[in-house]
């Protein structure tokens, strides 16, 4: 694979693969009830972050050591058993963020408990079944941190449209309220055209990137050859110098070979 | 039985397990190619859903007195849910080995997925729903709503992608769009309200 | 690959062409002139807003997507008018802008343009008008009363009729002020003889067929014939029902736009009706106001699938019938 200097994007894109490449939420379309429904506020969206974190630690890390124990017929119950680990983890989890976000608790709290068996859980867990821990983890934290961001954003956004204030602080040049923000239609559509933000930052990069390759090259010499165009005229007259000064340093140049070609013959003979 | 109609016709639109709560979107991926495929996995997951209904009903009786409910509920659902499937999967596998063929593959993911859990949650913390015909009247509109949810984005899914869409929003922005208009058509009928 | 460059079905004429959205701007005229008898000027800014902010969305729009600016489209005209006549005539400015603005940018924009959206964009501008500011569309103003221009707290506003029959009232509203459109309600709707005149108008020259507002006022008169409140008989019902609210309107404009139909006659019957038994239930069992306009956003979903449905059938009676030949 050509690493050149132009392939930049190509390696950020490989280095981060969960956040910008395959966003678990905006590309592969996983976490969407959190995103849409649950997360109203960026209080909320921190205590769902945190949740998330917490129920797939036990999915990506600890699983793999847990199947070795189980016998080859219960191989099925994988599924279960790692849907209820990560229960297990979340139930401790539930008494921190309650205190971190009480308004989580109150309105969505249902939505806190649904991480245990959420398609994003299944999915880290076929991610991380074969790799070893660090991969596993380091894996696990890139698609946390994708869906880390879209709820982040998502949170802002619908706070301030909704509600006027940023983590309960209010902003004077909101003065229309969207109210109607919460409701998951509006959620939907905001992730949508969040998704489609997203797909037209990654096209307009790739075409940055392909009009460097291809485009500025040939800017370049478009640009130079205007230059030259303009540079030729004073040209011509230092041609004619040059010509008359190259026809005498070769008339010299000649006259040097032939003394040296007859010296030589003289001294031959 | 006009109270367990209203239930029914509640779970099914207003609070519809798709629309309003966002529920399972990303299952859709793996199974959106056949509209078969999608009704055995809508109805996997009613089927499972209301089974798990009647032991959760009995669980959330015995815990709902307790000081850590909040923190207990989760896994008490999940292991009923647990409970069920493991039944399933017996009994599927030892008298009907035909059927286990062909819908094993969906059997996790009918399942546990968050329209099963969720489902059962949102009835333990409702207080309407009170007795066991209606807690099961619920499930199983949510599940047939959930169902008709899934086989209506699928009909739509031909013609959105013969739209000339612009190329950001092909694909999956799309239908994020359109789901949320068809949820904001559901709106008229529960009005502005927050689904908890 | 692409074989065939145009959208999915195939079978629908070129709906792009001018003429069609013309001729239902000019219908739309008439509900305008009786909005600035009843409420003066303000009614007439109200849509004058309206369709600047739909046009511009629709240019910019088309201009972000690529397409190239098509400046005679009179869609977007249509859908800002639509909006203007669904608001009540004292509502501030800012409101209809945004609903325009929601319903060319989220409805138009992401699905590709006009004659390709999947919902009207005119019902979903106002569902989503109607969730972020539901309380300031549910007053209405009085009926020949000076409405100035800046509305403030003098300006008496009452409940519309739609309203009174939810809360299981019945409106008190006289032949003659029915006939007249005398009461107070959104903008173009209560003027049910200019619509109906208008309808004249769209049928004569073909934009609308003639089966799809029949179907659909049909089985809303079947429902309010069967279920109606106890001190009315049920023409009364019938009448009253189709008075309240925007029902009317709807079904000249909204329902027949030719985008968001099914292709087959048998398919918009299906689809007229459908409109119709999920605008009674909202009118039931709902909350919000404007039923008929929700019920509307909802069935466009169904649009593909009556489509589907409706070839289906075509398939096997042409399968059946050419066994029946051989």
């Amino acid at each position: 694979m050509k690493m050149s200097k132009n392939n930049w994007y190509r390696r950020f894109l490989l280095a981060t693969k969960g956040i910008f490449l395959q966003n678990p939420i905006l590309t592969l379309g996983l976490a969407l009830p959190f995103a849409v429904v649950a997360c109203t506020s960026l209080q909320t969206a921190v205590g769902l972050s945190i949740g998330a974190l917490m129920a797939l630690i036990p999915a990506a890390l600890l699983l793999p050591y847990v199947m070795k124990w189980i016998p080859q017929q219960l191989q099925w119950l994988d599924y279960p058993i790692c849907a209820l680990l990560s229960a297990v983890f979340l139930m401790p989890t539930r008494l921190i963020t309650g205190s971190l976000s009480p308004a989580l608790m109150d309105s969505v709290g249902v939505y806190f408990s649904l991480f245990c068996v959420s398609s994003l859980l299944f999915t880290v867990k076929e991610k991380c079944k074969e790799k070893e821990p660090v991969r596993a983890l380091l894996t696990l934290i890139r698609m946390w941190l994708g869906v880390v961001l879209v709820l982040v954003l998502m949170g802002c956004i619908r706070e301030v449209l909704g509600y006027g204030t940023i983590w309960n602080k209010p902003l004077t040049f909101m003065k229309i309220r969207f109210s109607g923000v919460m409701v998951s239609g509006l959620g939907f559509i905001l992730l949508g055209f969040l998704a489609a933000l997203g797909k037209k930052l990654h096209r307009t990069i790739l075409s940055v990137q392909f009009w460097l390759r291809d485009g500025w090259p040939k800017l370049k010499a478009k640009v130079a050859g205007i230059f030259e165009k303009n540079e030729k005229e004073p040209k011509k007259i230092m041609d004619e110098k040059e010509l008359i000064h190259e026809e005498e340093s070769a008339e010299q140049l000649v006259e040097q070979i032939t003394e040296t070609v007859l010296g030589k013959e003289q001294d031959n003979k | 039985m006009m109270e367990l109609i209203a239930v029914f016709s509640a779970a099914l639109a207003a609070e519809n397990l798709f629309f309003a709560r966002a529920f399972d979107f990303g299952n859709m991926s793996r199974i959106n190619r056949d509209p078969k495929k999608l009704l055995t996995y809508g109805g996997l997951s009613t089927l499972i859903l209301t089974v798990a209904g009647f032991l959760a009903y009995g669980v959330n009786r015995l815990i709902a007195g307790t000081v850590l409910y909040n923190y207990i509920s989760g896994i008490a659902h999940l292991l009923t849910l647990v409970l069920v499937y493991s039944a399933a999967y017996f009994l599927m596998g030892k008298y009907a080995a035909n059927f286990f063929e062909k819908l094993g593959k969906y059997l996790p993911f009918a399942a546990f997925n968050c329209a099963t859990l969720g489902s059962l949650l949102l009835s333990a913390k409702d207080v309407e729903l009170d007795s066991l015909a209606k807690a099961l009247t619920y499930h199983l509109g949510a599940g047939v709503g959930f169902t008709a949810a899934l086989l209506l984005i699928w009909s739509l899914r031909q013609r959105l992608s013969s739209c000339n869409a612009p190329k950001s929003f092909r694909g999956l922005p799309l239908q994020l769009i359109t789901a949320g208009l068809i949820a904001l058509a559901l709106v008229g009928l529960t009005g502005n309200q927050l689904p908890a | 690959m692409k074989m065939n460059a145009k959208p999915f079905p195939y079978i629908r004429a070129e709906e792009r062409s001018p003429m069609l959205m013309l001729d239902t701007a000019i219908a739309l005229i008439p509900p305008f002139f009786m909005a600035c008898f009843y409420y003066g000027m303000r009614s007439l800014a109200v849509g004058a807003f309206t369709v600047i902010a739909a046009v511009a969305a629709n240019w910019i729009s088309d201009l972000c997507s690529g397409r190239g600016l098509e400046w005679w489209d009179a869609s977007p005209v249509v859908t800002g008018m639509i909006i203007a006549l669904l608001m009540p005539a004292s509502v501030p400015y800012y409101i209809p802008i945004i609903a325009a603005l929601f319903a060319i940018f989220v409805v138009k924009f992401p699905y590709g343009g006009t004659g390709h959206n999947l919902f009207n964009p005119a019902a979903a501008g106002l569902a989503f008008v109607t969730l972020c500011f539901g309380d300031q569309l549910a007053n209405y103003p009085i009926p020949l009363e000076t409405l100035p221009m800046t509305v403030d707290e003098t300006v008496k506003l009452t409940q519309g009729a739609a309203s009174l029959l939810k809360m299981g009232a019945i409106p008190t509203i006289s032949m003659e002020q029915l006939a007249l459109g005398n009461f107070a309600g959104p903008m173009g709707t209560t003027n049910i003889l200019v619509i109906a005149a208008c309808l004249i108008y769209l049928l004569i020259r073909r934009n609308v067929k003639w089966y799809v507002p029949l179907t659909y006022l049909a089985t809303i008169s079947l429902f309010a014939s069967r279920v109606h409140h106890e001190n009315l008989s049920a023409a009364e019902s019938i009448i009253v029902e189709l008075v309240a609210g925007s029902l009317m309107f709807v079904a000249v404009y909204m329902l027949t736009e030719p985008v968001t139909l099914p292709k087959r006659p048998m398919g918009k019957v299906l689809y007229a009706m459908t409109a119709a038994v999920i605008t009674m239930l909202f009118r039931y069992y709902g909350v919000v106001l404007n039923s008929a306009v929700f019920a509307l956003l909802l069935t466009n979903a169904f649009t593909p699938l009556f489509d589907r449905l409706v070839e289906q059938g075509h398939i096997v009676e042409r399968s059946v019938t050419g066994s029946e030949d051989e």
